[in-house]
């Protein structure tokens, strides 16, 4: 009787063993079938990006970069990429925020009622500050190591990064204007104004379009 | 007739999709691009192994940003592919378990769950699917503005083998 256990015992334990072994070589053969090829770059990069992390990029031959890209640098380049990605959207966030005290400021120095000198000062040293910010945003995202993968789809974050030109063009508007206010005062302040919403609002719908997808 | 044979799965009948929440959305990606080997008993009508090599690469969630971030956060250079090996298949009929093991960011992790077998004369389709958490695997959740994915990954097959 415990002869014939230890034997049904036996005969179970090399079937379980069986099988395994038998998914086990299924495993291998799958594996082995899978093409080795790795790809550390995407297809289509920006060209800040490519110009600073490509194989031929200027932090490689200055020596920022490592010259010989193995697994394991792509992979310490890829931590800094996320490093930078986090600080895009922190200061992103603080920028939009100085945006829109810039806007109540500008607001209240705009209505002769509530204009003053204090106020006025106040707005140009805010600029200074949100000029800063916003240059360190986007500074973040151009001069990143490339991600791994490219698409040539129309997703949200495609819109996201075609508003960036949007309101890159109307910061530099704005600024270019604000400093030209005193010259001619009559044209040159509704058009600051002006500038500054658009530019306001191409950032907030940047923003905005993260969390629309499409 | 050979009792047991090796069946090839059609890749266009075939996918494997994962799905993810975050507080601002929730998603899904699917992959078409995986390797797939079932071992079948024609008598018993009945799998009796079944190995799968999913890279991660493959996965398609309609935002190539997230599914970079996620190629990332897996480090899919390390560690391209999830693998799956069964170890047991449990139960008789259409309704069966399996367990196996299943390596993922490198970590090999025994796991059970469900499938549900439809035989045909020409094909079988079997389906089901599991949950992991992300920490049993050691990785690092995804976030987005400051706010962490939940641990859960929802995976869901559904494979057609060609008899």
């Amino acid at each position: 009787m415990r002869k014939l256990i230890l034997g049904i015992c036996f005969l179970l334990s090399w079937s379980i063993q069986a099988q395994e072994t038998s998914a086990d070589s299924l495993l291998l053969d799958l594996t082995a079938e899978m093409p080795s090829t790795v790809e550390f770059f995407p297809e289509k990069m920006m060209w800040t990006q490519r110009a600073l992390w490509g194989e031929r990029g200027l932090y490689r031959k200055i020596g920022l970069a490592p010259r010989e890209i193995t697994f394991e640098t792509r992979e310490k380049e890829l931590k800094i990429r996320r490093t930078m990605f986090r600080i895009h959207q922190i200061v992103g966030i603080a920028t939009a925020v100085g945006m829109a005290a810039q806007g109540y400021v500008g607001y209240r120095i705009y209505r002769p009622e509530t204009y003053t000198t204090q106020m006025y000062e106040f707005h140009k040293g805010l600029a200074t500050g949100v000029n800063i910010a916003y240059g360190t945003t986007a500074l973040m995202s151009f001069a990143a190591p490339p991600a791994l993968l490219s698409s040539k789809r129309i997703d949200n974050m495609r819109v996201h990064k075609w508003l960036s030109y949007v309101h890159l063009t109307g910061m530099i508007t704005t600024n270019v204007l604000g400093q030209r206010i005193a010259n001619d005062f009559q044209v040159n302040k509704p058009l600051h104004r002006a500038a500054a919403l658009t530019t306001f609002g191409a950032y907030a719908a940047a923003i905005a379009i993260i969390k629309f997808e499409f | 007739m050979a009792q047991k044979k090796r069946l090839s799965v059609d890749p266009k009948a075939s996918e494997i999709r994962y799905a993810m929440v975050h507080p601002m959305h929730s998603w899904e990606a699917v992959s078409k691009s995986f390797q797939c080997a079932i071992v079948w008993d024609e008598v018993k009508q009945q799998i009796e192994a079944v190995a799968v090599v999913a890279p991660v690469k493959s996965f398609d969630s309609q935002n190539s940003n997230r599914d970079s971030h996620a190629l990332e956060v897996l480090e899919a250079l390390k560690f391209p592919n999830v693998t799956f090996s069964s170890t047991r298949i449990l139960g008789e009929g259409n309704a069966l378990k399996v367990q196996g093991k299943l390596t993922f960011h490198g970590v090999t992790r025994e796991i059970e769950f469900p499938i549900t077998l439809k035989p045909t004369a020409t094909a079988v389709e079997v389906s089901g699917g599991f949950t992991v958490q992300m920490q049993d695997y050691q990785i690092e959740s995804p976030t987005l503005l400051g706010i962490k994915t939940k641990e859960d990954i929802r995976l869901q097959f559904k494979v057609l083998a060609k008899k």
